[in-house]
């Protein structure tokens, strides 16, 4: 059966048959939630791990749902290799540069994949970084569709901004930095039937943020990011 | 892109009924966590080659992929 599966995907490298769920009971990763006995039993929580040469972990990607995974791109890009083989588009406005970038360009109910938002404040520019301050922290807003789950937007490393005036030290981006947006197109039966016949997808967000240089204060900007994906169904053996 | 070995291990089962798990479940924390090493295991691919953790560590190291079972 693993030999049709590949010969049928092209698939090249080792798929590995778990007699009995060994491996994922002695992994600590056995679904629990299947009763045994049943045709579910013994499958894994799906996830990746990713590792070095002496086999210690350097990541690791989990899903609860057997449906959902992260995508080969999606990982990659949150491993900073690359920004994905999805769109990429590249706005400017008056303090940042935004270079926006989905890992993949095609997805299926199920696929995990990430938004890449590269932002480059202008020279003497700095915007706001999560911290304990009252400026508006730049951030990132998906426009919520009842297909799409969006996870908590991940934040790089900031640096302090001492602000001589007020005496004011405040977490800021200054230099480029990259936003992370975990997104997952649901695949629950509601969704499916939902998206059936639909061959793509857009989805939309806004990056929200606030810019000072070391005199003005600039509006609270929004600038709204786009992508059209092509959707394609859950591939079925 | 980087070149890994990528290697799915599958369940695969043999029995009949599919049920759902419907309690969230805290997966980050099941499993080897990152800076530990994953568990030595040996088994058969789909050309009936059999390979362990220690075959499949390349240079950059592995993917080790975890899915369900390729029959449903």
């Amino acid at each position: 059966m693993l030999k049709r599966f590949a010969d049928e995907r092209g698939l090249t490298y080792p798929l590995l048959s778990d007699a009995g769920s060994a491996i994922i009971k002695n992994y600590g990763i056995l679904n629990t939630g299947n009763k045994e006995g049943t045709r579910a039993y013994g499958v894994p929580y799906p996830g990746t791990f990713m590792l070095d040469r002496s086999g210690a972990v350097v990541a690791r990607y989990f899903e609860e749902a057997y449906q959902e995974r992260n995508t080969v791109s999606s990982i990659l890009t949150r491993q900073g290799n690359g920004i994905g083989t999805g769109p990429a588009q590249t706005v400017r406005t008056s303090h940042v540069t935004v270079q926006a970038a989905a890992s993949d360009g095609v997805v299926s109910p199920g696929s995990r994949f990430v938004l890449s938002l590269e932002v480059t404040p202008r020279k003497g520019m700095h915007v706001y970084a999560p911290g304990k301050h009252t400026y508006q922290t730049v951030t990132f807003v998906p426009t919520a569709q009842p297909w799409l789950k969006a996870y908590p937007l991940k934040y790089p490393a900031s640096e302090i901004y001492h602000f001589v005036p007020l005496d004011e030290r405040v977490e800021v981006y200054q230099e480029p930095f990259t936003l992370v947006q975990d997104l997952t197109v649901l695949a629950t039966p509601e969704v499916q039937k939902q998206l059936a016949g639909q061959t793509t997808l857009t989805v939309a967000g806004q990056l929200e943020y606030q810019a000072c240089d070391d005199k003005v204060c600039y509006a609270p900007t929004r600038v709204p990011i786009s992508f059209t994906l092509d959707l394609t169904p859950l591939l079925r053996p | 892109m980087r070149r890994v070995a990528a290697v799915l291990v599958l369940g695969l089962i043999a029995t009949t009924g599919v049920v759902r798990s419907q309690t969230p479940v805290a997966v980050d924390a099941l499993g080897p966590q990152p800076g530990a090493r994953v568990p030595e295991f040996s088994a058969t691919d789909q050309s009936g080659r059999t390979h362990t953790l220690k075959s499949l560590l390349g240079p950059k190291g592995a993917m080790l992929v975890f899915s369900r079972s390729a029959d449903w």
